[in-house]
C-alpha cells in the first residue's frame, strides 16, 4: 500500500472483518497516551488482512497491569504484549536523579524492563514486543555528551545496547523505533505540543510509519513471512536491456548508474545468504540472460545464488506459477520485483495474492524502497537458512532424475534415502522452532513455538520430542520433520507433527508414523492425534485417517496393536 | 484560499474523522458535534496540519472556540 494518513487507518479500524479470520490479540502498554497508536496498529493490520484485537491499557499503567496477574492485560488472553516506554518519559525521570544515579541509569532501567518481561512470562504465554528508545541529545553538553557517563545521551545509547543484548535469551522481539526516527526524522516523529497537551510521544502524522514497522513483526508471529524473491533482469538487476545493448554495455559495477544496481544485487545477496530464495523470471533468451551471471566480472549475484532460473518469452504469470509450484511454497510468500509497470500490472491481474512492489522509476532508489517495505522481518534464524538455496537446487536435480523413471517407486528406490530420528538438542532447536513458525501445509495443529518454548518443552519429562533428518544420494535435506508428543493419562497426545513440504510423498510420512507407533508400543500407550483446520493445511485433513486412526469426538485414536507397518523405501540410519 | 474554501476542506477532514458528513459552519464548536472529544480533537488538528502544511501553536490548540477560530489560524499561516 502507498503511504496513508492517520485518518485512513482510523477509517480502516472501524471496518468489520470477515468472521472466519482468526484474530490476533494484542495488549498495548505504554507510559504515554497510546490510544491513537492502537488505532493506527489496528487499522494498518486490517489493511494487511490481519484481525487485531487490541487491549489498549489506560495511561501509564505498565506496572499496574504487569504486577497484577489478573489485570485486563492478561485476562484478555493476548497473543503478544507490546511495551512502549518512551524516551521522553525516561528523560523526565532522568532529570530528577542525582549524578550518582544518573551514571547507573541505563543499568537500572534495563533491570526494570527485564522485570517487566519476567512478569509477563510468569503470567502469560504472550510473545513480548518492545520498542527500543529513540535517540535524542538534550544539548546540555552537545556532542561532548559522548564522553560523559552522566549525560542522558550516553545512558540512552547504553540502554538500547543493553536491551538488545538481553533480547535473545529473554525471547523478546525488539522493534527498532530508533531506526524509524532516523529515517523519517525527529520533527516528523515527535510533536512537542501533542506531548505537552496530551502526553502523546508519537505525532499523529507519524503513526502510519510506526505501524509500518510494527505490523510486519506481528505478521511473522502469525507465520506470514516472505520466503522467495522472483527477479526480473533488464533494468532491475542491471541497467539496460541486455538483448539490445549486449553484455559489455549493461550498467553494473563501480561506475555511476551501475553502482545503484550493484548495491541492489548486494542487498539481494544478503537476503539469499540469510535464507530467502532468489529466482529469476526474465523475458530473454536463456543463454543471453545467463551470460552475465557466468561471465560478467561486476555481477554480484552468480548462478549459484539463483535457485530457479527462468528466461523465455512466455507470459510471466505462467512462469511465476511454475516457480511457485516447483518450490512448493504459498504464493503469498513470494515477492516479484520488476521495473516494468506493464509487467507488474499484468502479473498482478492474474495472481492477486502475489506481493508486487511498485518499484520507483529511479534505480538509485530500488534498494532503500524495498528495505522500507519491511518484507523480510523474521523471528528466527538458523544454520539451515544459509543452505536454503542449495536445498532447492538439489531438489531440481531430483526432479530431473525422476523424469528418467517410468515407475515412481523405482525412482524413490534409486534415491537411496536414509532418515534419522533424534532427540531435540541445542543445535537442532533453532531449526525446529523455525519449522513450527514457518510450516503451514503439513502442520496438524499449527502451534508456533519460539526457541525458548521448545527448550521448555524439552525440560518437561512428560514430553517426547523427536526430530527427523533425511538425506539421499543427491544431497542432504537436513531437519525436515518435528514430532512432540505429550503423555496424557495412558496415551500419547501428538501436540506437534510437522513435516517440510520439500519431502512430501516420498515415504517420509510412512517412516514417521511407523516411528510414532514404535515409540508408543515401547511404552505400551495408545496414540491420540488432533487436526486443527486452517486455510493452509487442507493437505493433512485426512492424514490420521489414512494411517488407520479412528475418529471420535473430533480427535483421532490409534492403538499400536491395530497398526500394520507401512512400506517405505527410506531406511533408518543410526549414527 | 478563501475562508469558504478552507471550510470545505475542513468538512472533508471531519467526514473522514467522524465517518459521516458533519454540517460545519464558522460557529460550530466541539459541543455541537457528537464524539468531538480531546482524542478526536488531536486527530483533527494533526490532519489539518498535514492537509494545509502548517503547524498550530500549542496555545491555539487549546484556545480555539469554534471552526471560525480554526479557519483564522489556518489563514494566518
Amino acid at each position: 500500500m502507498g503511504r496513508m494518513s492517520f485518518l485512513d487507518l482510523l477509517k480502516a479500524c472501524k471496518e468489520e472483518m470477515a468472521e472466519n479470520i482468526k484474530p490476533f490479540n494484542l495488549s498495548v502498554l505504554g507510559d504515554t497516551s497510546t490510544q491513537q497508536l492502537s488505532i493506527a496498529l489496528k487499522g494498518y493490520a486490517k489493511l494487511e488482512n490481519i484481525k487485531l484485537n487490541i487491549f489498549d491499557s489506560p495511561y501509564n499503567q505498565i506496572e499496574a497491569q504487569l504486577l497484577d496477574s489478573k489485570s485486563d492485560c492478561f485476562e484478555t488472553n493476548p497473543n503478544a504484549i507490546l511495551i512502549y516506554i518512551s524516551t521522553e518519559k525516561l528523560y523526565e525521570k532522568f532529570l530528577n536523579l542525582s549524578n550518582q544515579d544518573r551514571v547507573k541509569f541505563a543499568e537500572d532501567e534495563a533491570n526494570r524492563i527485564k522485570m517487566y518481561w519476567d512478569r509477563i512470562k510468569a503470567n502469560s504465554k504472550a510473545k513480548i514486543l518492545q520498542y527500543n528508545f529513540v535517540y535524542i541529545n538534550d544539548e546540555v553538553f552537545g556532542s561532548f555528551a559522548a564522553q560523559l557517563k552522566e549525560s542522558f545521551s550516553f545512558q540512552l545509547t547504553k540502554l538500547n545496547y543493553l536491551i538488545a543484548n538481553l533480547s535473545k535469551e529473554n525471547n523478546v522481539h525488539v522493534i527498532d523505533l530508533n531506526a524509524l526516527q532516523s529515517k523519517i526524522g525527529r520533527e516528523k516523529l515527535f510533536d512537542e505540543k501533542l506531548y505537552y497537551i496530551a502526553k502523546m510521544a508519537i505525532s499523529t502524522n507519524a503513526l502510519y510509519d510506526v505501524a509500518s514497522i510494527t505490523i510486519p513483526v506481528i505478521k511473522c508471529l502469525i507465520g506470514n513471512i516472505k520466503k522467495c524473491v522472483i527477479l526480473d533482469l533488464d533494468n532491475t538487476l542491471w541497467g539496460g536491456v541486455i538483448g539490445d545493448v549486449g553484455i559489455e554495455n549493461i550498467e553494473i559495477g563501480d561506475y555511476e548508474t551501475g553502482r545503484a544496481f550493484t548495491a541492489f544485487q548486494k542487498y539481494l545477496k544478503e537476503l539469499k545468504d540469510r535464507g530467502i530464495i532468489l529466482a529469476v523470471c526474465s523475458k530473454n533468451n536463456q543463454d543471453v540472460a545467463m551470460k552475465p551471471f557466468e561471465e560478467h566480472p561486476d555481477m554480484v549475484l552468480k548462478l549459484d545464488d539463483i535457485a530457479i532460473f527462468i528466461a523465455n518469452w512466455e507470459d510471466k504469470a505462467a512462469n511465476i506459477k511454475y516457480i511457485q509450484q516447483t518450490l512448493n511454497i504459498a504464493m503469498d510468500s513470494i515477492v516479484f520485483i520488476d521495473d516494468s509497470e506493464f509487467e507488474r500490472n499484468a502479473v498482478k491481474a492474474l495472481i492477486p495474492n502475489l506481493c508486487v512492489p511498485e518499484m520507483p522509476e529511479d534505480p538509485a532508489l530500488y534498494t532503500s524502497y524495498i528495505q522500507s517495505l519491511k518484507l523480510f522481518e523474521t523471528i528466527s534464524y538458523s544454520e539451515e537458512d544459509k543452505e536454503r538455496t542449495t536445498q532447492y537446487q538439489e531438489e531440481f536435480k531430483r526432479v530431473k532424475e525422476q523424469s528418467l523413471f517410468e515407475d515412481y517407486n523405482a525412482y524413490l528406490q534409486s534415491l537411496d534415502m536414509k532418515a534419522s530420528v533424534k532427540d531435540f538438542d541445542a543445535f537442532s532447536i533453532p531449526r525446529i522452532a523455525q519449522l513450527t513458525q514457518r510450516s503451514n501445509q503439513f502442520n496438524l495443529r499449527t502451534i508456533r513455538y519460539t526457541e525458548q518454548d521448545i527448550k521448555d518443552l524439552v525440560k518437561d519429562e512428560n514430553n517426547i520430542c523427536k526430530y527427523f533428518t533425511l538425506k539421499d544420494h543427491v544431497g542432504d535435506y537436513g531437519i525436515i520433520a518435528a514430532l512432540i508428543m505429550k503423555k496424557q493419562d495412558d496415551a500419547l497426545f501428538i501436540d506437534t507433527l510437522i513435516m517440510s513440504c520439500r519431502v512430501l510423498k516420498r515415504g517420509m510420512e510412512e517412516f514417521i508414523f511407523n516411528k510414532i507407533v514404535e515409540i508408543a508400543a515401547e511404552k505400551d500407550l495408545d496414540i491420540i492425534g488432533e487436526y486443527i483446520k486452517t486455510p493452509k493445511n487442507a493437505l493433512v485433513e485426512n492424514l490420521y485417517k489414512d494411517f488407520g486412526f479412528e475418529e471420535r469426538d473430533g480427535k483421532y485414536y490409534l492403538s499400536p496393536l491395530d497398526y500394520t507397518k507401512f512400506n517405505t523405501t527410506i531406511r533408518e540410519e543410526n549414527d | 484560499m478563501t475562508r469558504e474554501e478552507i471550510l470545505n476542506e475542513l468538512k472533508e477532514i471531519f467526514k473522514e474523522v467522524f465517518g459521516e458528513e458533519i454540517p460545519l459552519t464558522e460557529l460550530t464548536s466541539a459541543k455541537d458535534v457528537k464524539g468531538w472529544d480531546s482524542l478526536t480533537h488531536i486527530a483533527i488538528i494533526s490532519s489539518v496540519e498535514e492537509r494545509f502544511n502548517m503547524k498550530f501553536k500549542m496555545k491555539q490548540v487549546l484556545s480555539m472556540q469554534n471552526i471560525g477560530d480554526m479557519i483564522t489560524i489556518i489563514e494566518g499561516n
